[in-house]
């Protein structure tokens, strides 16, 4: 019922984004930069840190560009004034931002595909024997399926107060550090690694680590991104209609 | 008789904001104040109001944009509170300015997506988008980026998009606001072929008098949150103003109070300035007697006079005035 509305919104945040030369950095540029830091920051600690040189930086981008981006986007519809036409057309706020998510993620994928190609060819990062491809590309899909709840959950919320907004940039890189794209989980320390738990993209991080490192398709860290993913989703659905009814209260969709 | 188009009973709408940085005090600022109104089917009606007045409030409250604080608001017979998703899909509206576009994308790229949005059968979506594109003129540009467009373009666009579903009730918030004459035109020549050729609903707000004289049905004329005319244009202007408004420009030489009491016979007179010279304005429904009674009169300092047809700004200037 709800696939057209929300494939238009797929469309309409690929060729939205593809046009704002910030984002063109952003995919493009940017990964490349990642690699190059992560390279000098892993590069003589053997192939036990190449993950985090190969894929973390393209993890990291698909972080920013998913969950970041689409968040982003929500508060961006309301400074364009299209968010009330939007809300307006009667479908539901979750299914337009869940579509534009899934535009974000799709572009998310260019950063792990420059940035491993990147690495592998530029810099040379040692590639372990045992890797298991299919577990790797499994791990990063969940990471990217957790990235698009959890921003679906963030952008909802930060339409809820302006304020939230700042929140934004104040988040960024702390949950890229807790989910263990960067650095290793077993490097944080223990008190935030209850709170990196309840994170689908710290599952899928493991996920396509364990798959690089030892080979192995980790089903059940894949079956705890997913199903922490889905828990994010619901609550994304269930907080929009939340939001949908607040921001009639507060007139909280307001231009800013 | 069928179901209003708008029926609005004892509607109000309160905001509440706090100020202070440490200490924050709340504050209740009531922007509607028990409005009722019904609006009937293919009619346009008209809200006008000095800014602040409370019109986009109501507007956002029957596009279910807003809850009310009290009071009932249906649309097409649907609670504005309870049936919204119902609402949606058969109204659509316009709000003044430049902004409720995807500047980064073309026109036709705009009114595709927002025909996905209102589910416009597929069959049928590229053909309304592109005989919207032709009717707003911008049927050449439809590849172009709305960026490039000027003003009147995008609320060209804008009244396009919001045609895209058909809806049965159209909410126009100051459509036409710095447009330049020709394209207010070309926008207010829009609306009444949208009225004629649909027999859509129009709820329209402007600023711009002559506008809601010639589009309008009736008007509610809305100052601090309640509707204290409401009446067709011309019934509004007679009752304000009378049929005509007799202009004497004041020489230097003028006993203004000798001028008033004798054309406070007539109607009602306004003092005003124009260019820098004194002006009695007089509000009257007999302006053959008083140019008669002039005529035959030796009264001193009237450098000239004219007679014109009052307009529904005329009526609005002393409503708001003597508010």
């Amino acid at each position: 019922m709800y696939l057209r509305p929300a494939a238009a919104a797929f469309r309409v945040h690929l060729r939205n984004t593809l046009a704002r030369p910030l984002f063109q950095i952003m995919l493009f540029v940017q990964p490349f930069t990642m690699v190059l830091l992560t390279h000098y920051v892993y590069g003589h600690a053997g192939s036990g840190a190449s993950f985090y040189v190969m894929f973390g930086s393209g993890m990291s981008g698909m972080w920013v560009a998913t969950a970041f981006s689409s968040a982003g986007d929500l508060g961006r519809e309301r400074g364009y004034g299209t968010i009330q036409p939007v809300l307006a057309s009667g479908v539901p706020l979750w299914v337009v931002s869940a579509g534009r998510a899934c535009g974000a993620l799709a572009l998310s994928v260019v950063p792990v595909v420059t940035s491993t190609l990147a690495s592998v060819f530029v810099f040379r990062t040692p590639v372990p024997d045992e890797l298991s491809v299919v577990g790797m590309l499994l791990g990063v899909a969940a990471f990217g399926i957790g990235c698009h709840s959890f921003g679906l959950v963030l952008g909802h919320l930060f339409l809820l107060s302006r304020r939230t907004v700042v929140l934004q940039n104040f988040l960024e890189w702390p949950l890229i550090i807790v989910s263990g794209v960067i650095v290793p989980l077993t490097a944080l320390p223990t008190g935030v690694r209850w709170f990196s738990a309840v994170l689908p993209m710290r599952w899928g991080t493991e996920a396509a680590e364990r798959s690089f490192s030892e080979g192995v398709i980790p089903w059940p860290l894949l079956g705890a991104a997913v199903g922490i993913a889905a828990i994010y989703f619901a609550a994304a659905v269930a907080l929009s209609h939340a939001i949908e009814r607040r921001v009639r209260t507060t007139a909280g969709l307001e231009v800013i | 008789m069928g179901t209003p188009a708008i029926e609005v009973q004892g509607l109000t709408r309160e905001y509440r904001t706090s100020t202070g940085l440490l200490r924050r005090t709340a504050r209740v600022i009531p922007a509607l104040r028990g409005i009722t109104l019904t609006v009937e089917p293919g009619e346009i009606f008209g809200l006008v109001g000095p800014n602040g007045a409370g019109k986009t409030t109501l507007i956002k409250i029957l596009t279910t944009l807003l809850l009310p604080t009290s009071g009932q608001a249906r649309v097409l017979g649907y609670d504005v509170v309870s049936g919204h998703r119902r609402i949606r899909r058969s109204i659509n509206f316009v709000y003044g300015g430049e902004r409720g576009l995807y500047w980064r994308l073309s026109a036709e790229d705009n009114l595709r997506y927002f025909a996905d949005l209102y589910q416009v059968p597929l069959r049928e979506a590229n053909g309304r988008v592109r005989e919207l594109l032709e009717l707003v003129g911008l049927d050449d540009r439809r590849q172009e980026r709305v960026e490039g467009f000027s003003k009147g373009m995008k609320q060209r666009l804008h009244l396009a998009k919001s045609l895209i579903n058909r809806p049965r009730v159209l909410f126009l918030d100051e459509p036409s606001i710095g447009l330049d004459p020709v394209a207010a035109r070309q926008l207010r020549v829009l609306v009444e072929r949208v009225r004629s050729e649909s027999g859509t609903t129009i709820l329209l707000t402007s600023h711009y008098m002559w506008e809601m004289e010639t589009l309008s049905d009736r008007i509610a004329v809305l100052i601090d949150g309640s509707i204290r005319h409401l009446d067709s244009p011309q019934g509004l202007r007679l009752a304000a103003v009378g049929s005509h408004v007799v202009e004497l420009v004041l020489g230097d030489d003028a006993r203004e109070e000798t001028l008033r009491a004798w054309a406070g016979r007539f109607g009602q007179v306004v003092s005003a300035t124009a260019s820098g010279r004194r002006l009695l304005q007089v509000h009257t429904s007999r302006p053959d007697e008083l140019n008669a009674d002039l005529a035959t009169r030796k009264l001193s300092g009237i450098a000239h006079f004219a007679t014109r047809d009052s307009q529904l700004e005329d009526a609005y200037v002393l409503m708001v005035e003597g508010a």
